[in-house]
């Protein structure tokens, strides 16, 4: 129960104890509510840096690079 | 405020890419708590990129806003402009959607969080919202449009309502909206005959009646017995039917001026 309230808690980037309304869950629900964060994370996270790259797409291609390190891409 | 649950699975779901029926295993966690859940993954969603659109928001400080506009416009996109706007003062992202047409300020709202955008949503003049509320209608993206309605002034509110055609659309609207007595005190100031409207739309569908009765519950007892007697007027078989639903989803007790008129 522990683990997978650590993995909720790093998921939701927030502390274990902040997550106490989730007592009622059991370990099982858990691990498919970490699952759905997961997957919603990964889409996002898919859906921003294809957006970054469309964007990325409209420089001059010498200047990506640079401009992908300046933010930190 | 009273956390209706359905409403904020609804919108948990909507978060997650999921359908409400997908998450049955959160079936032990009451409205309050999906709401604090589906605001922290939001904000966790949030805080993965923040440090790059904190950066290019702050790139674009200096620059002119028709050219920071025109920028998003064409290079960034919505989906960026929207991440970028919870770092940009929300008088500089008004005078920027300035230079943004209604489907582009539709775009970004579509990926925006209303808790996040509320600055924006206050300091945005309304003119600028109804092109937005057009293309939401269109693109019936209601649990968006009920997201927002949480946070959209009220005054706003209303004007934007004369927008919406379908008494049913309202309905949608509101089924993903969690402050039902901010609907509440928008219903009560439609006049006899869109309120009419309203109720005979609700009675075509169960989930519609529900909605309508979370509405009135926030209602004072003098609208309860104005709706009920609007709803008499519509169909006489109304009440008893809306008396079942109560009774079955545990609302009756905050329905009893409605039913005692």
């Amino acid at each position: 129960m522990a683990d997978n309230n650590d993995k909720l808690a790093r998921l939701l980037r927030t502390q274990p104890a902040k997550l106490d309304f989730l007592k009622g869950l059991s370990e099982a629900e858990r691990q498919k509510l970490a699952a759905d964060i997961e997957g919603a994370r990964q889409a996002h996270s898919k859906h921003i840096r294809g957006a970054m790259e469309e964007a990325l797409n409209h420089l001059p291609w010498l200047l990506r690079a640079p401009v992908k390190k300046l933010f930190g891409l | 405020m009273n956390i209706d649950r359905p409403t904020e699975l609804r919108r948990l779901a909507q978060t997650l890419h999921r359908k409400p029926e997908e998450l049955g295993h959160l079936g032990s966690l009451d409205g309050a708590s999906l709401m604090s859940l589906r605001t922290l993954v939001q904000n966790a969603l949030l805080e993965e990129f923040a440090g790059l659109f904190e950066k290019l928001a702050a790139s674009g400080k200096l620059a002119p806003d028709a050219l920071s506009a025109l920028l998003c416009r064409k290079v960034f996109g919505a989906s960026i402009t929207a991440n970028m706007s919870y770092y940009v003062p929300a008088d500089r992202a008004v005078r920027m959607c300035k230079h943004f047409d209604e489907h582009f300020m539709a775009d970004i709202a579509r990926e925006q969080i209303p808790e996040r955008a509320q600055d924006q949503l206050k300091n945005l003049p309304v003119d600028l919202m109804r092109g937005v509320t057009r293309q939401m209608l269109a693109s019936r993206d209601f649990h968006i449009m009920g997201g927002f309605t949480d946070y959209l002034p009220e005054e706003k509110a209303m004007v934007l309502m004369e927008e919406i055609a379908d008494p049913a659309d309202s309905l949608r609207i509101s089924s993903f909206a969690q402050r039902k007595d901010r609907i509440a005190r928008l219903t009560v100031k439609m006049d006899d005959e869109q309120i009419k409207r309203l109720i005979a739309a609700a009675f075509t569908q169960t989930e519609f009646i529900q909605e309508v009765g979370l509405v009135t519950a926030e209602m004072d007892t003098k609208n309860q017995q104005r709706m009920a007697r609007l709803s008499d007027a519509v169909d006489m078989a109304h009440r008893p039917r809306a008396r079942e639903l109560a009774q079955g989803n545990g609302q009756l007790s905050r329905l009893q001026a409605f039913f005692a008129a």
